[in-house]
């Protein structure tokens, strides 16, 4: 594809945009990025996403926004999975700004650049009505949503904020929240504090991100993913966190290291919960 | 002594700095006063940060037992509440490491 006689580059979708395919994904991320000119994200022969592909995609086309670069997009052949797109508010944010009715089932692909204490009570919402919460479990989800993207807004050094949004699947009794930003990545915060050392590999840098108390505020903090982790083990669900080249998956009862032959700036949370297993974690109440 | 959210920091009470604010009366107050109240106005706080740094890190400082018996919380919503259990119950498991 030519624009003003230049090279338009097609970037390739993978056929499904899930955590499985997480390679395809950032190297796709990658080639946009990297590419000096035009591109075209070509959905074409996507038929299937998770909320880890579509916020990944996301910071991408965002940043070739921000820089300037004419960016182009090919639609999903598949009628339902255009259909789809829209409804997660895709269109509305990249296309035509127009209007969407969002399905009970999803919440809407939405950029965050500043806390929305409004989003956070829908994305509860969602979770309490997919997953039947009690009142107690509803107040822990809550507290780690939001604790996840204050983090999020407050330590990524993002150009662009960071994109969430999250899907309900209920033939398998499975919700789906994805957050991704655009900063800095978890090494590179934590190497910025030097208050735990130097890290030289980003799946290093994750696990000790994960530690309960670690945090790169000046004082104290670090509330956000190890919480998510007590909470996700006890639902049996999985807490995915991909930064630089690393991906890892903690499940309840193991942990598994990948690692990509490409990186990915900034850090993304993909979080899988199940209906009907939630279990309160114990907390003492301490202002009764 | 009765320290007021509404008053001290009006509608800013989503940020770690705003939350300081609060954290900085209470210190200030902490050998001076016998309680220290913290009324919340029924307003809706939410935000983790807030709530951490106005009341969270004071686990850092003190002990459970003298924070209970110093700060009273009013007039907090039972949502707030919950967080901020949630909040200081992370803190005591940090502070045990």
């Amino acid at each position: 594809m030519v624009e003003n006689n230049k090279q338009i580059k097609p970037i390739v979708l993978p056929k499904k945009l899930n955590v499985a395919a997480s390679q395809n994904i950032i190297d796709a991320y990658r080639e946009s990025l990297g590419f000096n000119g035009a591109v075209m994200f070509d959905f074409s022969n996507v038929t299937w996403a998770e909320p880890i592909g579509l916020t990944i995609i996301s910071t991408a086309i965002n940043r070739c926004l921000l820089s300037k670069k004419s960016t182009y997009y090919a639609p999903p052949k598949n009628d339902r999975f255009r259909e789809y797109l829209k409804d997660m508010g895709f269109d509305n944010l990249f296309l035509n700004g127009e209007n969407y009715f969002c399905r009970s089932t999803s919440l809407a692909l939405r950029r965050f650049i500043s806390f929305d204490p409004g989003y956070v009570e829908s994305l509860v919402l969602l979770v309490e009505n997919a997953m039947n919460l009690s009142e107690t479990e509803k107040d822990h989800v809550n507290f780690y949503i939001n604790e996840l993207l204050t983090n999020c807004i407050d330590h990524s050094v993002s150009p662009i904020g960071c994109y969430i949004c999250a899907q309900w699947h209920p033939q398998i009794n499975e919700i789906r929240i994805s957050v991704a930003d655009a900063g800095i990545g978890i090494k590179e915060s934590l190497n910025r504090y030097k208050k735990y050392g130097k890290f030289k590999s980003d799946e290093e840098a994750i696990l000790k991100a994960i530690e309960e108390g670690v945090t790169t505020r000046k004082s104290h903090g670090g509330l956000g993913l190890s919480n998510v982790k007590r909470f996700l083990a006890l639902n049996r669900g999985t807490l995915t966190i991909m930064s630089g080249t690393s991906k890892v998956n903690f499940y309840y009862n193991k942990i598994e290291r990948k690692t990509h032959s490409s990186a990915i700036d900034g850090t993304v949370v993909d979080i899988r919960m199940f209906r009907g297993k939630t279990l309160s974690p114990k907390t003492r109440t301490f202002f009764s | 002594m009765k320290i007021n959210i509404n008053k001290s920091c009006g509608k800013n009470t989503v940020s770690r700095a705003d939350g300081k604010k609060i954290y900085s009366l209470i210190v200030g107050a902490w050998h001076k006063e016998k309680q220290i109240v913290i009324d919340f106005g029924d307003i809706s706080v939410s935000s983790i940060s807030f709530l951490d740094e106005a009341l969270g890190v004071l686990l850092l400082k003190y002990s459970p037992k003298d924070i209970l018996s110093k700060i009273k919380l009013v007039n907090i919503r039972p949502f707030d509440k919950s967080v901020l259990n949630n909040i200081m119950s992370s803190r005591m498991r940090d502070n045990k490491k």
